[in-house]
This record gives structure tokens, C-alpha cells and sequence, in this order.
């Protein structure tokens, strides 16, 4: 949670604390929490002064003008005389003896609140001299001074053309804008992690940077004061039915109260803090929040629906609060203008059923507030609100952080009861909350009620400890520099702890460390323990050291050289290497001509397009494809990735997928085809996988990627008999799906087959010891004749044959129609003796008549 | 010119049969000239062999010496040619350049360019760095088992920071499983497929990396060196969240590992694919699955970790240093989820997102550029 802190707020806890907000700012990033950013108020309020007017008169030349003289105090280069300044003004709500903001030369300012920002100059206006401008609150952004309105006296001049009058604040003429409202502070955005509930507020965090900076702490006194004179009434009755989710209710009844606008002060602190000042009575519930981290709510007494009970012929007006589990049906609208469904998940607030009689009482009445996540609007404070019932509670994290879920529904509030609050801050946080009330809109505390009804029978829920565990660890100090990695001196380590409210008793060698009641949600071992030291030590102070130990003993895991190998032989063969989203949207797999139920789905997709994980890596070659087909360039993509299978019973089976791409015009048939084919060779030959071959698919053959491939511009790939994959074009209808017009070859290849073939082919062979005899050939031979029929046939020619390698192929001119010539390079070598030409010429003879009477071939001079 | 006109016997000088001779191959121009000339001179039937072939006319003394002469003659012959030859030699090196001149500015042939992921860089040079230090790469399931990404990992279900990771969920399916042929699966393989387990939980994408660290410990005993990068996902999508990026994780347990051993390996790191002048800093922070946990920085490469240049605030981190990821102590309820003993053995846990380290080292502003297979990104690494 980020918390938005005011220094001069933070320092009234703190009256001994002279480091500057930058230097607060750089210990908590260090020790505690991270400041994100900080900034100071003042912020373009530079040059502009309170000025007291003395004196109103007519502009001689506009009738809607008239000229001020303003005294600013003692600013020498501008006055007139003695601190006096003229100043030509339109408002309508000058008197004499107000105090204005006056923006001096050089201030920035922005007219009647719109445009540019300008700087204030020496002007005259229709013929007099004006040396500055007395402001409205938008022309010096300070808004917020008119936003709500003030108490009488304080911020009037909301209006149009009317000035902000600042008489309220009694400051010399002269008092910089800033200092007289309080503005002269750093506001620093702090980043309070989950763990830290405690420091979600001023008092903790003022704690927190007080055992940072060795600076003593103060939390202001908070007792109640209750008027024992005046009456006290026990008209409120709390029932809490769900103890184990509400371990603490106090509620805290005032009357007499007088809803308002809060004083400057007040709404300066909540401004700062990012929290919008709405009457006095909500504004002091969301000062004690951001004061003690404990959530507060208001409810109008009088809203709130009571009993009318004759007892002994008296009348009795009895209000009821009921801690209760929603009920399927029931609704409420809250305070942000929204009506919510409740149901027996959602922790409510209700009140007394009017109609009921005390013995009917329990699970009657509407709610009137979300547990700990918001109140309702119908029994809200309002500006007649005279008698209130505040709620200072303790609600089950679990419960509450539920409830945030299934409604979608959150705040301040909830975010620190979700956290799991300490059951102990409820009755500073109602002292507070009276006083201040009294304080600011006057009243009375009528009734006190507190409820503890499982105080100290923590829940077992996932935040605290197991029933029955205490708030104590057993450590030794020995063990917490080891943890550390340094020796600490044990009464420094002490000295650490006690500073954050940590108990330490024991001996030297065994000691027992007893957590805060606000730092409890931690309690566990010596992991805990050593942490604090750690950080108040400085992490940053620790020195670096590698890690002794020998490293695991076991073989490498070799799959990510190989993969990181099939990467480095493709991109050496000018391919580029895609990473695609694993995650594609039921269209995508319907349009490949696959079962979307076949496929992996999501239960909460992001968006239509991000549903299921993709069942086929091809589909997101295909999207990449289309996405750059305009391009104009021929696309060779590579993607290495995983496909996703669901199966029975278990995960899903990530299967990793090789996919080789050509795409982009063609500039002559089969460009693609045979490019790939080309990579498929290639990459068995680096790879050294054994006995690589192609195999055409017969078209009976029903394979999965017999729908997706060309059926006459397709083959297997084979390394022996395992099955690596196919190589092929993309089946024209397929293509059409996905609106790709020019051919698209792929490669496909499952990575759980190759990488395990992986130089399996690499035999050592010793060099040729005798020279080879070397011969070529050159015949006609009829087309339907296939090129791997032929070869097939020369290879078995003789032992003696050692290569066949192909030179030249032509049809056309000068080659009867329906046949082709085919030219080979041919070389014969005996391992055990050089050959003789004679030999040779022996075996290129027995080739020469097998070509002839099996081919028909007529063999070329 | 006639042999006549050298009789040996007219008792003509050899000297000037040199001295034409010399003349003549100074004023050679070539080296077919040159040769005509060692024909003509020192061939069969040459001028010299003609000579020695009259030799037979003298006697005696004056034999011997004609002889003497004519070898004297042979042998000077033979040097000039050599000389003359050697000169013409060194005189076309000379002209080289001009004579044999290619336009050496015209392009190479060119190979074919392909280009390699830059994740895949990343991730090949983060493994690189950390195998230094004996980090074997593992790879574990991106679709896991709630238990291993966060029940395992300190976080109970009904856990509030199990909300920080915008978790996807995996459905499950009333539907008939067909073979990828089409054909339905056989009845008895079950028509339901649960997306849950009974004990391990729902099934979900792995927000993070850490599914991997009680993986390994159920997969072997301490020492553990381990590093985990893989695709991870969370339900998000602006300029710094794609909702799939990659995560590095590094795991090691042992006995008696320390916070500063963490430093150390970071360190280590930092220098290693930063510069040797880059150092990291731990911050506090808060995971449940480590104790105490850590915010890695890393120093700033433009002003060194000072925050100040000239006097000046660095534009580049205003603070001196960048936030790199997190890191911390492997907490006792995850080590004994793995069945390890936390008072024999500890251990630290570190990692950060791939995506986000690239784009602080690459000035990078937008995440999605990375996975929407735009050539033109593409093509730059």
C-alpha cells in the first residue's frame, strides 16, 4: 500500500527530529520501507505573500476596478512605501482590514484559472500602476481551499471574480503564502509492504523512523473525556454473533454534535494525504485512519432503525448494532453510490428490525454497513446528523479480503483490515476520536461500548499464528549473526530491537523475544527476529561474499545447449527468431481447423483475444506471418515454444515444438518448399543426427498434420524411425483461414524427439587412406523417375561407390519432352588398396547398364 | 648478327660480347625480351655455347684461359639476367595497385542475417553468469499446481498476497476429449477433466518463477544450485505489464548461507553483465516465501550510484540507483515444504524479470514491442 506522509505531520511525533525530509526519506528507503517519490507543497507558491488591505478606491478609468493599496510586510524592492503596494483589482469581496494572497513579481500564476501559467510582472492597468495581483484560489491552485466550504471566516471566495480571503489566518502581512497555510512541508510517497499494517498509519511509521534515527517518540495522550456530569445513556446495544470474524466492537455515541466543514488544518493534512475532506465527522474518522491505521465509521444515531420497548410503563428507545453474515437477498448502498447484493459470505453491519421485539432481535434489521469495506449511505453522516455512533472495530482479514473479491469493492479501510490488524488499537483510536470530535464539531460522548467477545482467541487464519502460540521466540544472538553473516554485538542487536518495541529477556546465549501487541501478525522464529536486526543494521552495510560450498554434483542439463544450438544454426542461416504470446483466443483455434475443447482454456482470460493456451505453435507463426506479410519481404521465422495438451488427471503437457518458416513472394515454385527442405538438411547435418531421411505421407494417412499440410508438397522427416516432424507448405485452405495469400512452407519439428537425436549420427571414420577415382555421369532419364529412386539405386551400384553427389539438372531444349538430365559427380574408393582406373571404369560400367535397363536412361557424353 | 663475326679464333675480345650483352638486357622492357636474350646468349645454341664449341681450334694454354674467359663470360651474362629480371619484378610490384585494381569499396558478399531473440540473449547470458558460480538451469511447469506457486510458498489459501499476482486460472471442461485425429477418447480415460487437484490445488499459470523452488528441493538434496527462467503470466496488459514476460529465478541451499552470501552472488552478477564497477544494494522489502526479503538496486552506470553529476542530480535515476528485483532468505516454511530441515540448511532466493532488465539496459519503453513479432524490432538484435 502506498501511503502519502507529510513531514510536518510525521514530526509532531517526533519533536526531536532534525534530519531534513530528504535524509528521513533515504534511511526508510533503506531500513524500512521504499519512498517512491517525494515533493514539497509549496511548489509554485514561491512569491506570493499575505497582504493586508489598506485602503479601496475607485479606478479612475473602469468602473469594475478598483485600486488597492495592499501592505506585503517588508519586501524592499517593490514598495511603494513602508511595505505598501498598489494593486489594481476586480473582486467583489474586498473590505479593509482583509488579509489576501497577494503574487508578487516573479510569482506564477494562472488568470481566472485557465490557460498558461504566467509570471507576474509590474504592469499598469488603464493608466495606474499595479505591482502585483491580489489571487483567487484557481489562479494559485489551491482549489481545495474553496472546494468544500470552510467554516465561516475561513476560505470564502469560492465565487466568481471574488478574492481568497484569508483573514482567518491572523498572519503578519509579509508571511510567505505557503508558511501562513501550512503548506511549507515535503509530502513523501512511501510504499508500505503487506506485512506492515502497523506502519499504515502516522504513529506507527513515526515509530518506525524514530528507531531508525534514534529519535524519541511520542504518541499523543488519549484518554477519554467523559463528561461525568452529563447523562450517560445505554441506549446502544451491540450484538456481535459472529465472534471468531469480529474479535473486538467498540462503538462510541456522541451527541450534540454540529456537522460541518472541517478547519484548514484538518483538510490540509487529509489533502496531503490523498484523502478528500468531506464534513468534519468523516474527516475526523479518516484522520484517526491515517493517525493510528485503525479504520473507523460514523453512523447517524438517528438514521440507524431502533426499538420502541414498553417496560414497566416507561418507554425505551433502544438502537441496536448487530454483527452479523449477510443474507442471500439482502442489499445495501454504500457510500460510493453503488447498491451491492449481499449474501451469508459478506460480514455485515445491521441494525434493530423496528418492528421486532427484544426477544426477535438477533439476524433482524437491514445492513447498514460492509464489514470493515464500507458503510451505507442511508445511515451516513450528513449535514443534520446531531447524534453519532462511531464504530471502531476488528474484523477477520480473510473475511474482509473475501468480501473485497465477490464484491469487486474496496477502500482504505479494508486494505488495512485485510492486512489483520491488531485488536488492541480499537480504544486509542475511540479516545482519539472524541476528542477530536468535541474538538472540531463539539459534542458529547454519551456511551461507551466495547465488545471483546474472543479477544485473545486468535482465529487460526493464515495471517496469525496457530492457536495457543505465543508472541515470544526463542533466539540466540549467536544465531542471528550467523543468519546475518556478521557479528553483531549482542547489546547492539538489543539495542535494535528494543528501539522497534521489542521485549528481549534471558541470558546472554538464550534469549526470549517478545513481539509488540502491533507487530504480532509476524511472530514467528528466528528468521523474524534476525530480519529486524538485519535492517536496522543496514542490508547496504553488509558485506559481499561468494558463496562457499561445493556446487551440486550432477551433469549439466544439456537440453538448453541444444536448444540455445538449433537457435545459433538457424539464425547463422538467416533466420529470425520469433517469441510469441502462449496464449491465443478460440477463434484463432477454430480458424487452424482445430477443437477449441481439445485446447488448454483459461477461466478468467484477460480479454476475447487471450482465452486458451495455444494447442498449436503454428498458429502464432501464422498470426506473425499475416502481421508482417505487408512487409513486402520474404519472412524466415523461427519460433522454439512450448504447445499445450491438456491431459487427464494432471498438467497439462507442455510440448516443445520447433517451427521453421518461409513466407513472402515466391520467385519460382517450390522456393519455400525446397528452402526448408534445405534447413531440414542442414540442421541434421550440423546436428549429426543419424540416418536422417525424408519420407513421403501417403495421402490415406490420417496425422495431424495431414489437414494443415499441402498434400503433394509434403514430407516426413525421420532420423531412423523416430519421427521428427514434417517439412512442408501450408495447406491452401489453411492459408485462406487466416487470409495469407502467398505460399507459407513450415518446418515442423518436435523438440522432444530431436534433442535427443542430437549427434547421434557423429561416427568417427578414419580418413581415406587410399586416393579416390573420380567420374562423373550424365544421362536422360524419363521424369516420372523420382531423383531419390535414382540415387537409391546408383548407392547400391557397388561397395566401391563412396559418393554421389548431384551437379546438374535440366529440361528444356535439346531433352525430349517428359524427360529430364541428370548429372552426377561419382567417386570410388577401396579402403584397402588405391584403386585402378581399370577398376573403376569396372563398376561405372555395371552403373551404367543398370541406369539403361532400369530407367530407360540414355546416358550423355 | 653471324657467329662468324665472332671467331674465336679472329682472337675477338669476350669482353665485347659482354659488354653488348649487358647492354642489351638494361635495355629490356619485358620479360619476353629478356628471354630472347637468354636465348640468344646463354641457349644451346647460344652465343657462348658457340664459343665453347670453338674452343676445340686452340691448344694448351690458350685453351685453358679462352676457357676461363668464356666461363667468366657465361657467368656475368647470367647475373645481368638475373638482375635485370629482379629489377623488373620489383618495378611491377610497384605498379601493382593500378594494374590489378578492384573497387574494393563495391559490398561483400552477403551472407543471409538472422537474428536471435533478444530474450534468448538475456537468457543465455544470464546462465552463463550464474553456471560460473555452479547455478544449473532447471526448467519446471508454467501451468502448476496452486501447491507449488503459492501454498508451498507460504502463502495459505484465503492469503491477501496471494492478490499482488494477477493470477490466471485454468478452466476446466464438461466436453468430450477427442484425439488430435478427432476420434473421442475411450470412455474409461473419463469425459470430465478437472482443473483441480484434490491436494495440490487449482491448476493455474505460473505468475512467477518460484514454482520452481520447491520443485527442485522435492527433486534433490542441498547443496542446490539453481536457476529457473521461464515464461510466466499475470492478467495485466499496459506499456510495463505484458500479460506473458519472463522471469529469472535463482535458488541455493546449503548450510550456513548468510545475507551475505545473497550480496555476494549478486555482485557477482551486477559486474558480470553490467561492468565490473556496477554493485547491487539490498532494501527491505516484504515476500511471504523469503525471510527477510530484499529489493535489489542496482548502481547507477551514468553517475555510479552517486545520484549526483557535476554537483547535479543524475536525470537518469535521480537517486543512484535502479531497481533491479527481489530477493531474500528462503523462508523456514518453504524449506520444510520441501522437505528440508531449516535448522541444518538455509538458503536465499533472488529474481527479476527479464523484460524489465532489457528495457533499463536498452531504454526500452514498452514492453508488448517484445512478443508482438514486429520485423522491425525484431531485426535489430
Amino acid at each position: 500500500m502506498n501511503l502519502m506522509v507529510s513531514y510536518n505531520w510525521l514530526r509532531e511525533y517526533l519533536p526531536g527530529l532534525k534530519a531534513s525530509p530528504e535524509e528521513v526519506a533515504q534511511k526508510l528507503s533503506l531500513h524500512a520501507f521504499s519512498v517512491e517519490r517525494w515533493w514539497r507543497t509549496d511548489e509554485g507558491l514561491e512569491n506570493i505573500v499575505i497582504g493586508k488591505i489598506v485602503k479601496i478606491e475607485k479606478h479612475p478609468n473602469a468602473d469594475k476596478l478598483r485600486v488597492v493599496m495592499v501592505e506585503v510586510g517588508d519586501v524592499p524592492l517593490f514598495a511603494t512605501k513602508k511595505g505598501n503596494v498598489p494593486i489594481v483589482c476586480g473582486g467583489t469581496n474586498l473590505f479593509e482590514g482583509q488579509l489576501v494572497a497577494v503574487a508578487l513579481p516573479g510569482a506564477k500564476v494562472r488568470w481566472h484559472g485557465e490557460g498558461e501559467q504566467v509570471e507576474m510582472k509590474i504592469t499598469e492597468i488603464r493608466g495606474v500602476k499595479s505591482e502585483g495581483m491580489i489571487c483567487a484560489a484557481n489562479e494559485i491552485g489551491l482549489e481545495a481551499l474553496t472546494l468544500h466550504p470552510l467554516p465561516r471566516g475561513e476560505g470564502e471566495g469560492g465565487g466568481k471574480r471574488e478574492i481568497l480571503d484569508l483573514t482567518w489566518t491572523k498572519a503578519k502581512p509579509g508571511t510567505p503564502l505557503a508558511k501562513a497555510l501550512g503548506l511549507d512541508d515535503t509530502v513523501m510517497e512511501i510504499e508500505i509492504t503487506t506485512n506492515r499494517p502497523d506502519a499504515m498509519g502516522m504513529i506507527g511509521l513515526a515509530r518506525e523512523v524514530g528507531a531508525i534515527l534514534g529519535v524519541k517518540f511520542q504518541i499523543p495522550s488519549t484518554k477519554f473525556q467523559t463528561n461525568p456530569k452529563s447523562q450517560i445513556q445505554k441506549s446502544l446495544e451491540v450484538k456481535v454473533e459472529v465472534p471468531k470474524l469480529c474479535p473486538r466492537y467498540m462503538a462510541v455515541v456522541m451527541e450534540g454534535v454540529k456537522v460541518g466543514p472541517s478547519p484548514w488544518w484538518l483538510k490540509r493534512r487529509l489533502i496531503a494525504s490523498g484523502v478528500r475532506p468531506i464534513n468534519n465527522i468523516v474527516d475526523i474518522t479518516n484522520y484517526v485512519l491515517l493517525e493510528w491505521g485503525q479504520p473507523c465509521h460514523a453512523f447517524d444515531a438517528a438514521k440507524l432503525q431502533h426499538t420502541n420497548n414498553t417496560r414497566n410503563g416507561d418507554e425505551q428507545t433502544r438502537t441496536e448494532i448487530v454483527v452479523r453474515m449477510g443474507k442471500k437477498g439482502e442489499k445495501i448502498l454504500a457510500l460510493d453510490g453503488n447498491t451491492y447484493d449481499l449474501d451469508e459470505n459478506i460480514l455485515v453491519i445491521a441494525d434493530a428490525n423496528p418492528s421486532s421485539s427484544a426477544k426477535q432481535h438477533y439476524g433482524a434489521g437491514r445492513p447498514v454497513a460492509i464489514a470493515g469495506i464500507m458503510g451505507g449511505e442511508e445511515t451516513g453522516v450528513h449535514a443534520d446528523t446531531m447524534r453519532i455512533v462511531y464504530e471502531i472495530a476488528n474484523f477477520d482479514p480473510v473475511t474482509v479480503r473475501r468480501g473485497e473479491h465477490q464484491l469487486g469493492l474496496s477502500s482504505d479501510s479494508s486494505a488495512r483490515f485485510n492486512k489483520g490488524l491488531p485488536t488492541q488499537l480499537p480504544e486509542f483510536a475511540a479516545a482519539r476520536l472524541a476528542e477530536l470530535t468535541k474538538q472540531v464539531a463539539g459534542g458529547e460522548v454519551v456511551q461507551v461500548v466495547d465488545r471483546k467477545p474472543s479477544l485473545g482467541l486468535r482465529p487460526s487464519s493464515p495471517l496469525g499464528r496457530g492457536q495457543g502460540e505465543g508472541n515470544k521466540v526463542k533466539v540466540s544472538p549467536q544465531d542471528i549473526s550467523r543468519m546475518i553473516g556478521v557479528e553483531i554485538p549482542a547489546t547492539q542487536m538489543k539495542k535494535y530491537l528494543t528501539g522497534l518495541g521489542f521485549k528481549v529477556a534471558g541470558s546472554a546465549n538464550k534469549w526470549s523475544v517478545t513481539f509488540p501487541y502491533w507487530r504480532e501478525i509476524e511472530a514467528g522464529g528466528l528468521a523474524d527476529i534476525a530480519e529486524e536486526v538485519a535492517r536496522m543494521y543496514g542490508y547496504h552495510n553488509l558485506p559481499s561474499v561468494l558463496p562457499a560450498g561445493a556446487p551440486p554434483d550432477e551433469p549439466p542439463n544439456i537440453q538448453f545447449a541444444q536448444e540455445r544450438m538449433i537457435k545459433e544454426i538457424l539464425r547463422g542461416a538467416g533466420l529470425t527468431e520469433l517469441y510469441t504470446y502462449s496464449f491465443i483466443s478460440a477463434d484463432e483455434i477454430l480458424r487452424a481447423g482445430l477443437k477449441v475443447e481439445n485446447a488448454v482454456a483459461l477461466q478468467n482470460p484477460l480479454s476475447s483475444e487471450i482465452t486458451h493456451m495455444r494447442p498449436w505453435l503454428g498458429i502464432s507463426m501464422l498470426l506473425s506471418i499475416k502481421k508482417n506479410e505487408e512487409a513486402g519481404k520474404m519472412l524466415k521465422f523461427f519460433e522454439l515454444s512450448s504447445e499445450y495438451h491438456p491431459r487427464m488427471g494432471e498438467l497439462p503437457e507442455e510440448r516443445q515444438k520447433l517451427i521453421v518458416s518461409c513466407a513472402g513472394r515466391e520467385e519460382r515454385d517450390g522456393q519455400h518448399f525446397f528452402g526448408l527442405k534445405g534447413i531440414a538438411e542442414h540442421l541434421a547435418y550440423v546436428l549429426g543426427l543419424s540416418d536422417f531421411s525424408f519420407e513421403k505421407i501417403a495421402k490415406s494417412e490420417k496425422t495431424p498434420w495431414a489437414s494443415r499440410y499441402h498434400p503433394g508438397r509434403v514430407l516426413l522427416c525421420k532420423a531412423g524411425r523416430d519421427i521428427l516432424g514434417v517439412v512442408g507448405e501450408l495447406h491452401p485452405s489453411l492459408l485462406k483461414a487466416y487470409g495469407i495469400e502467398q505460399r507459407v512452407a513450415f518446418l515442423e519439428w518436435e523438440a522432444k524427439v530431436l534433442l535427443p537425436l542430437i549427434g547421434s549420427g557423429r561416427v568417427y571414420r578414419a580418413p581415406l587412406s587410399y586416393p579416390p577415382v573420380k567420374r562423373d555421369i550424365a544421362f536422360v532419364a524419363p521424369k516420372t523417375v523420382e531423383y531419390a529412386t535414382l540415387v537409391a539405386a546408383i548407392q547400391q551400384i557397388d561397395p566401391l561407390l563412396h559418393k554421389v553427389e548431384l551437379f546438374d539438372l535440366y529440361e528444356g531444349k535439346g531433352v525430349p519432352e517428359g524427360s529430364r538430365s541428370v548429372a552426377f559427380h561419382l567417386s570410388y574408393v577401396s579402403p584397402e588398396r588405391t584403386l585402378t582406373a581399370q577398376e573403376a571404369e569396372r563398376v561405372h560400367e555395371k552403373l551404367v547398364k543398370m541406369l539403361k535397363d532400369k530407367f530407360g536412361a540414355k546416358i550423355r557424353n | 648478327m653471324s657467329l662468324r663475326n665472332y671467331d674465336i679464333t679472329n682472337n675477338m675480345k669476350s669482353n665485347n660480347i659482354l659488354q653488348e650483352a649487358k647492354q642489351a638486357i638494361e635495355q629490356a622492357q619485358s620479360q619476353s625480351v629478356l628471354e630472347e636474350l637468354r636465348v640468344k646468349y646463354l641457349g644451346r645454341k647460344g652465343i657462348v655455347a658457340e664459343f665453347f664449341a670453338q674452343l676445340t681450334k686452340l691448344k694448351g694454354d690458350e685453351r685453358a684461359r679462352q676457357g676461363q674467359e668464356l666461363n667468366a663470360l657465361k657467368h656475368e651474362i647470367t647475373r645481368a639476367l638475373e638482375q635485370r629480371e629482379n629489377a623488373m619484378q620489383t618495378l611491377a610490384l610497384e605498379k601493382l595497385a593500378e594494374a590489378e585494381a578492384l573497387d574494393v569499396t563495391l559490398p561483400g558478399a552477403r551472407l543471409p542475417y538472422g537474428h536471435l531473440h533478444i530474450t534468448t540473449q538475456a537468457i543465455e547470458e544470464i546462465s552463463r553468469i550464474f553456471a560460473q558460480l555452479g547455478f544449473q538451469r532447471m526448467r519446471y511447469p508454467e501451468i502448476d499446481w496452486d501447491y507449488y506457486a503459492f501454498e508451498s510458498l507460504n502463502m495459505p489459501k484465503g492469503h491477501p498476497a496471494r492478490d499482488e499476482w494477477e493470477t490466471f486460472f485454468i478452466a476446466g471442461s464438461q466436453q468430450t476429449l477427442t484425439r488430435p485425429n478427432g476420434h473421442p477418447l475411450p470412455e474409461r480415460e473419463g469425459r470430465v477433466r478437472a482443473a483441480e487437484h484434490p491436494k495440490l490445488g487449482r491448476m493455474v499459470l505460473t505468475p512467477h518463477t518460484s514454482n520452481g523452488q520447491v520443485r527442485e528441493m522435492e527433486r534433490r538434496r542441498p547443496p542446490i544450485r539453481m536457476i529457473n527462467i521461464a515464461k510466466c503470466y499475470r492478467r495485466q496488459s499496459d506499456v510495463t505489464h505484458a500479460p506473458m514476460f519472463h522471469q529469472f529465478e535463482g535458488l541455493l541451499i546449503d548450510r550456513n548461507v548468510s545475507v551475505t552470501h545473497l550480496k555476494g552472488t549478486l555482485d557477482y552478477f551486477a559486474r558480470a553483465y553490467y561492468g565490473k564497477d556496477r554493485r547491487t544494494r539490498l532494501r527491505p522489502f516484504h515476500f511471504r516465501f523469503t525471510e527477510p526479503s530484499f529489493e535489489i538496486d542496482i548502481s547507477c552506470g551514468i553517475c555510479g550510484g552517486t545520484g549526483e553529476i557535476h554537483g547535479e542530480r543524475c536525470k537518469v535515476c535521480k537517486s543512484g540507483w535502479h531497481e533491479l528485483g527481489g530477493a531474500g532468505m528462503v523462508h523456514p516454511n518453504v524449506l520444510k515444504a520441501g522437505g528440508i530441515d531449516p535448522k541444518e540448511y538455509s538458503g536465499f532466493a533472488c529474481g527479476w524479470g527479464i523484460e524489465r532488465m532489457l528495457m533499463m539496459k536498452l531504454k526500452l519503453s514498452d514492453i508488448r514491442a517484445f512478443y508482438i513479432a514486429d520485423l522491425n524490432f525484431l531485426e535489430q538484435f
